[in-house]
């Protein structure tokens, strides 16, 4: 972990959101993993006996109608969610960082073209797009991977453009390009890593969603296929019986909602974190403020911007 | 060779039925009317599960367009009862010749189709003919194979010839192969046109069915004055629909949800019996299923009494026949659960170290039967690669390609032991000492002959663990107060409309 990885930890952990929501991702990570090694119970093992089984020392949280342990099917369902969640959130970033570069970097008539292309697949809902990869592919957890992530990274490119634009407006980037720097060099040195404050954020909105989507999915019958464990297919299964055995929905409902619930609280501590305008205090110098490269190039303008924040911060307050 | 696709489909109408049908035990009636004044111009609307393809009875495949039309739209020479006990319909008397191969039946002189046209003798020959014809399309023509002509000596006897005894002719008759059309007629599937008390109103595909009462109807005159059928696939929407009175009659599966409704003053609740087998079916032509212990192994790995307590319902059986055929013996005793022998079983076939298997199902099944299976089955070390497939898919890669290992479907059809001996068909029991004991079934020329051949028949099934019957379904039914009289039992394919009526409230 580099200087600005660990400055950029201890802002999400000094925010009160981003701690509570690392502690709740962390939470989520530590299900996924502990599922690999131990469950209580095998998730799908069907049990006649203990069918409806009432939350107890038996069953942590009771049992469905097969007899089929709950709590170990939240556990192993939070593997399914985190794999999709990060999964999804992968492609997403490959594609809207990708679709932003295309939509600024080549010629105008090129780059205009993906931008408008950007904007009328914006009009393409997720969950539309997963359903008719499932109608084609079948149903599984990898197309609502790609779903989810195909479609979030347009919403993302959408976003990341207007970012993209500005930073290679900035002056560091003409001062860079008059010393004779390339685009790929501009690109990497420059612009990536200007706009990974606001990827990151979108990034942790898009974990947020793609646990969301993916439940959604399931519950319809469109995302992870049975038999493997997934929250959403719980939330299926148990859902005939709300009204009669109400405890049991609860189980992968507050599971969902606390992980979707995690990662936007993440997402705000990363944003507090990163975002030197919401900061509370100067930054303890160049080096430890997450942008690196421009600190490096462009000094005067970093500064020059965070000198403001005090200032801004009190005003603000009086 | 002719496609038995109503075998295949029928397994949908499991669901089709369970959209329609159970009881209160006994008659076969709903609960009995309580009295009111029954209300002439009443609609009821029906809560249905499974759609019908199409509306031509003498092309359409599958138990649902029968479960609409049959007894209510079309009627044949017989028809049969909610228990499957025959009486005359169309005809009024039938004789059958002492060598069993002549039948001769007497028509009723003042019926009619839906149009005005009086029924013809001419009308019922051109009918059968048709489904015996070499080239017939009609689906369900296995059933009238025995039927070697139909002739008319006069306006009012039709006499069918067979080519050898046929003890099941009878009630194949009251089938959709007996169905009688009309001499000539076009556009059944668009406006089917029958001699019953109902008349064909409309169908919106997708939504609904319609029918109204036939006033010109020669017999006792329906109790209502339309009756609609809605497709409501989803279980959730059915119950809701039931609920919210937007259906008066509806077929919940669930007995958790069904207990909701007990109690309810403003709903009866009731349970019927059904001809649904959902079959196990072993793929006998490759693999590890070739070998019969395995097979076992399998019967015996499985508590089928555990899945009908978690499903909530169904009768345990241990052969395809249902206790109510009168050929049933209780054959439940053949492979009891006991996954320790299960085990020695495998360990004896090579399988020790544990064995992988294909399971295939359709999707419009409740998840947690395979799922269930999937888990019993991992207990005795075989482990389960689980494919939820279409009904169309499973129908190409399982029926027709005997592309499988296990298959789990709803085999649905009323007396379908003959099925499982026929060459190609997708399992069953290939031997010729299977095929003389349908043959002798068939060809019985008294009931007890019958009986005694396919009781061994259904042994024989079992014994060679050609499958293995998981359960025998339970149909339940909530209805509004003061509907009443609609069929309550599930076992002849067939829902009689004629007897439902709506108390003024």
């Amino acid at each position: 972990m580099n200087a600005s990885a660990r400055a950029l930890a201890r802002g999400v952990w000094g925010s009160r959101s981003g701690r509570l929501g690392a502690v709740l991702s962390g939470l989520v990570v530590v299900a996924a993993v502990v599922s690999l090694v131990w469950t209580p119970y095998d998730p799908t093992r069907v049990d006649p006996a203990a069918s409806w089984a009432p939350v107890g020392t038996a069953h942590w949280f009771g049992t469905d109608r097969l007899g089929r342990d709950l709590f170990s099917q939240v556990l192993v369902g939070a593997r399914t969610t985190l794999l999709v969640a990060v999964a999804a959130t992968a492609i997403a970033a490959v594609v809207g960082v990708g679709l932003a570069l295309l939509a600024t970097l080549p010629p105008r008539l090129v780059s205009e073209g993906v931008a408008h292309l950007v904007d009328v697949l914006l009009a393409f809902p997720v969950l539309l797009l997963a359903m008719v990869l499932a109608a084609v592919y079948g149903g599984s957890r990898w197309t609502a991977i790609v779903a989810i992530g195909v479609g979030a990274g347009i919403g993302l490119g959408r976003v990341t453009r207007g970012e993209v634009r500005r930073v290679l407006g900035a002056d560091y980037v003409l001062a860079a390009r008059a010393a004779g720097a390339g685009t790929g060099r501009i690109v990497r040195r420059h612009v990536l890593a200007n706009i990974t404050p606001t990827v990151s954020v979108q990034l942790s909105l898009i974990l947020g969603l793609s646990v969301l989507t993916e439940a959604a999915l399931s519950y319809l019958g469109f995302g992870t296929a049975a038999p493997t464990p997934s929250w959403g297919r719980m939330l299926a299964e148990l859902q005939p019986y709300l009204t009669l055995r109400p405890l049991t929905l609860l189980w992968p409902g507050l599971a969902v909602v606390l992980t979707v619930l995690g990662f936007n609280l993440l997402g705000d501590g990363l944003r507090e974190a990163g975002d030197p305008r919401l900061l509370e205090r100067p930054a303890e110098g160049a080096g430890g403020a997450p942008r690196t490269a421009p600190a490096a190039e462009a000094p005067a303008i970093a500064s020059a911007s965070r000198a403001r924040l005090p200032w801004a911060r009190g005003a603000g307050r009086t | 060779m002719r496609i038995r696709s109503f075998a295949v489909v029928a397994v949908v109408a499991g669901l089709a039925l369970s959209a329609c049908g159970s009881d209160g035990g006994g008659g076969g009636g709903g609960p009995a009317s309580t009295g009111g004044r029954a209300n002439p111009d009443a609609t009821v609307t029906i809560g249905a599960v499974l759609e019908p393809t199409g509306l031509d009875i003498t092309r359409t495949s599958g138990v649902a367009v029968g479960q609409i039309l049959l007894g209510n739209v079309y009627e044949g020479l017989v028809k049969r009862d909610q228990k499957g006990v025959v009486s005359p319909a169309l005809a009024t008397s039938y004789r059958i010749s002492p060598d069993g191969r002549t039948y001769t039946f007497t028509l009723a002189d003042n019926a009619a189709f839906h149009d005005g046209a009086p029924v013809r003798a001419a009308d019922v020959v051109s009918s059968l003919t048709q489904v015996i014809a070499p080239n017939s399309t009609n689906p369900h023509a296995s059933d009238l194979a025995s039927i070697s002509a139909v002739s008319s000596p006069d306006p009012r006897t039709v006499v069918l010839t067979l080519t050898e005894r046929d003890s099941g002719l009878l009630f194949n008759l009251t089938g959709p192969a007996g169905a009688i059309v009309r001499q000539g007629a076009t556009g059944l599937d668009g406006r089917p046109d029958g001699t019953g008390p109902f008349r064909f109103d409309s169908w919106r595909r997708g939504d609904s069915i319609t029918l109204v009462r036939n006033d010109a109807y020669r017999g006792p005159k329906a109790k209502v004055a339309r009756v609609v059928f809605r497709y409501l696939t989803d279980p959730n929407a059915q119950n809701n629909a039931v609920r919210t009175g937007q259906v008066d009659i509806g077929a919940i599966s669930d007995y958790d949800l069904v207990d909701t409704y007990r109690g309810n003053p403003k709903f009866t609740v009731a349970e019927g019996t059904t001809t649904d087998k959902f079959t196990l079916a072993f793929n006998q032509d490759r693999g590890p299923l070739a070998d019969v212990r395995v097979r076992h192994a399998i019967r015996q790995g499985i508590d089928k009494d555990g899945l009908i307590k978690v499903l909530g319902a169904g009768t345990r059986i241990g052969s395809p026949v249902p206790p109510l055929d009168p050929w049933y013996s209780d054959l439940t005793s053949i492979d009891r659960y006991d996954p320790a022998s299960a085990r020695r079983l495998l360990a004896q076939a090579g399988h020790g170290g544990g064995l992988r298997l294909g399971l295939t199902i359709p999707n419009i099944y409740p998840p947690s039967i395979g799922d269930y299976v999937t888990s019993q089955l991992r207990e005795i070390g075989i482990t389960i690669d689980l494919r939820r497939v279409e009904f169309p898919a499973w129908l190409t890669d399982v029926y027709t390609k005997h592309d499988y290992d296990l298959s789990i479907v709803d085999h649905a059809e009323a007396r379908d032991l003959a099925f499982y001996v026929k060459p190609g068909y997708y399992f069953g029991d290939r031997s010729p000492q299977a095929r003389d004991l349908a043959k002798a079934g068939a060809t019985a020329a008294s009931d007890a002959d019958r009986d005694t051949a396919l009781r061994a028949l259904a042994r024989r099934y079992s014994e060679d663990a050609i499958a293995d019957w998981l359960l025998l379904a339970k149909v339940r039914q909530v209805a509004r107060v003061g509907v009443t009289g609609y069929p309550t039992d599930n076992i002849s394919a067939i829902y009689d409309l004629s007897k439902i009526e709506v108390v003024k409230s």
